[in-house]
């Protein structure tokens, strides 16, 4: 095995060395940030998200048994974290949070796809941002939410025909 | 309006990070580090780590002897409290063994066979008889004993010969039928009850022993309320001779009536004591039956090779018989415990998917 495979370095990390994580958190951190702002519409909420995922990691690595590759398995964990954060956050609204997300990019055109996507429900939200995250194929999202990949894709077809149709809803005078 | 590639494109761009990653794993090593443990996994440490195999069969091995002793236990229940019904005395006698189980029986029936009814007299008040009759037991003994012998005839002729006539015992009953290897007797003996255990010993030595059993039922009820009710009807009995006696001018009709009275009442009496001698006969007199059956008479030394070949297919039908019973006690558990097995399969899978679903959400 790659000395340096995901594997490899939560196994490292398991075993103590701190520096393994580093790695792995160069690898995944931003991804994972990107991931969790586009869910949470929030960089601060993003890095909660994100900062509680490591922390599981730090706990929990040594029940990671590589039933599945180490990035689905800290995908799940951010996705959970996310639905956590949010769940959190619709028991305690902070003040001036939800009501003014936080623009991530300030662009006309991806503000619009960011209110569409925003209305979509929140599962296909997910599935959505998730099988369009970067390097994040429909195989690995199909592991992630643990359906048959083609009942992902099914599903991600109508999410995107429901995008569709709430862009041009939009786009119409 | 986006083209498809443009929105395929702009979607990536949602969930894109701008900027370097703030690093966060290192808050999170901090953190972890200062972090006190919950209270549940304080106590609990193993929560949420994989669970070793040998613990996990530990587990389920415990499962299963639970599972088998709530299956068992209903019928040591059972048979504890079949154990506890046995009288005091005869589980006494049942600890002691055999023999001391034939000794317990050897009681003197106390009361004495009548061979006439007393002539009337006042009966003594019930607080002179009650003590002495109630301290006493009267037991009615019965032997069942089987034999295998060569020669059944000769054995019937020999345990008919056990009796003692001089003792008043005899033989009640006796049959034999068939011939050669199928021949077979059944004899009852009435024999004295204080000698039973030593008619048994003789019954023994007559052949080679294949069942033996003895009992004994307690009718000292019977007797005291007959002993009782015998009174009574007596008292009666005295009481219209002694009208009879002062009345002796009354009305003839008067007269007559009494002494329809007083025959109906010495019927009663002669009844009772007929009861009363019968029961004196089961108590003084116990029941042997003996059953003599046909057997072959013990083999002369076999040799080495046959002793094996014997020993080889005792071997292996006690084995099948082990197996079967073996089988039979898998099944009786499977099927016993079929609700316990379902709730076990529930919990197992309820169980594996709570921890499947932690580990995926790192909880």
């Amino acid at each position: 095995m790659d000395e340096f495979s995901d594997e490899a370095l939560i196994r490292r990390f398991v075993a103590g060395d701190r520096s393994a994580l580093g790695v792995l958190a160069e690898r995944y951190e931003g991804p994972l940030l990107g991931l969790a702002s586009g869910l949470l519409d929030s960089r601060e909420l993003a890095m909660d998200a994100v900062q509680e995922t490591w922390l599981r990691v730090i706990r929990y690595g040594a029940s990671f048994d590589g039933r599945c590759s180490l990035k689905t398995w800290l995908y799940r964990i951010a996705i959970n974290q996310c639905r956590n954060v949010k769940a959190r956050r619709a028991a305690r609204p902070l003040v001036g949070d939800a009501a003014a997300p936080e623009p991530v990019l300030a662009a006309d055109e991806l503000d619009h796809l960011r209110a569409a996507v925003r209305a979509l429900s929140p599962d296909r939200r997910m599935l959505m941002l998730l099988c369009h995250h970067q390097g994040i194929t429909h195989q690995v999202a199909a592991e992630i939410l643990g359906l048959p990949l083609g009942t992902l894709k099914t599903r991600l077809r109508a999410a995107m025909t429901d995008l569709r149709a709430r862009l041009n809803a939009e786009a119409a005078p | 309006m986006m083209s498809p590639d443009d929105l395929e494109q702009n979607l990536s761009e949602l969930t894109a990070w701008r900027g370097e990653a703030p690093g966060l794993w290192h808050k999170a090593l901090d953190q972890h580090a200062t972090a006190k443990p919950d209270a549940l996994r304080a106590v609990f440490p193993v929560l949420g780590r994989p669970i070793p195999q040998p613990v996990l069969a530990a587990m389920v091995g415990l499962v299963l002897v639970s599972v088998v002793f709530a299956l068992m236990v209903p019928n040591l229940g059972k048979a504890r409290r079949s154990a506890e019904a046995v009288p005091a005395p005869i589980a006494a006698e049942m600890a002691q063994g055999y023999r001391a189980e034939t000794d317990y029986y050897r009681e003197e029936p106390s009361f004495a066979v009548a061979s006439s009814p007393p002539p009337p007299s006042p009966p003594p008040p019930p607080s002179q008889l009650e003590p002495a009759r109630t301290s006493e037991r009267f037991v009615v003994r019965k032997a069942t004993i089987e034999l295998e012998t060569p020669d059944v005839a000769g054995t019937l002729a020999k345990v008919a010969h056990s009796v003692s006539l001089a003792r008043g015992e005899y033989v009640q009953e006796s049959s034999i039928s068939g011939q050669g290897k199928h021949a077979s007797a059944r004899l009852t003996l009435r024999v004295a009850a204080d000698r039973l255990s030593e008619c048994l010993n003789e019954l023994r030595g007559l052949g080679t022993l294949t069942s033996e059993r003895t009992s004994g039922e307690d009718v000292t009820a019977q007797v005291v309320d007959l002993e009782a009710r015998l009174r009574n009807e007596r008292r009666i009995e005295v009481e219209l001779l002694e009208l009879l006696e002062r009345r002796s001018e009354a009305p003839l009709k008067e007269i007559l009536e009494l002494r329809e009275s007083l025959s109906s009442v010495r019927q009663s009496i002669e009844r009772m004591t007929a009861q009363r001698e019968h029961l004196s006969r089961l108590v003084s007199l116990a029941t042997v039956l003996v059953i003599i059956q046909s057997g072959e008479a013990p083999e002369a030394q076999a040799g080495l090779g046959d002793y094996f070949v014997k020993q080889l297919g005792s071997a292996w039908q006690s084995g099948l018989r082990l197996l079967a019973e073996s089988l039979a006690w898998l099944v009786k558990v499977i099927v016993g415990g079929l609700p316990w097995w379902l709730l076990l399969a529930a919990a197992t899978w309820a169980l594996a998917r709570w921890r499947r679903r932690m580990l995926a959400r790192g909880v």
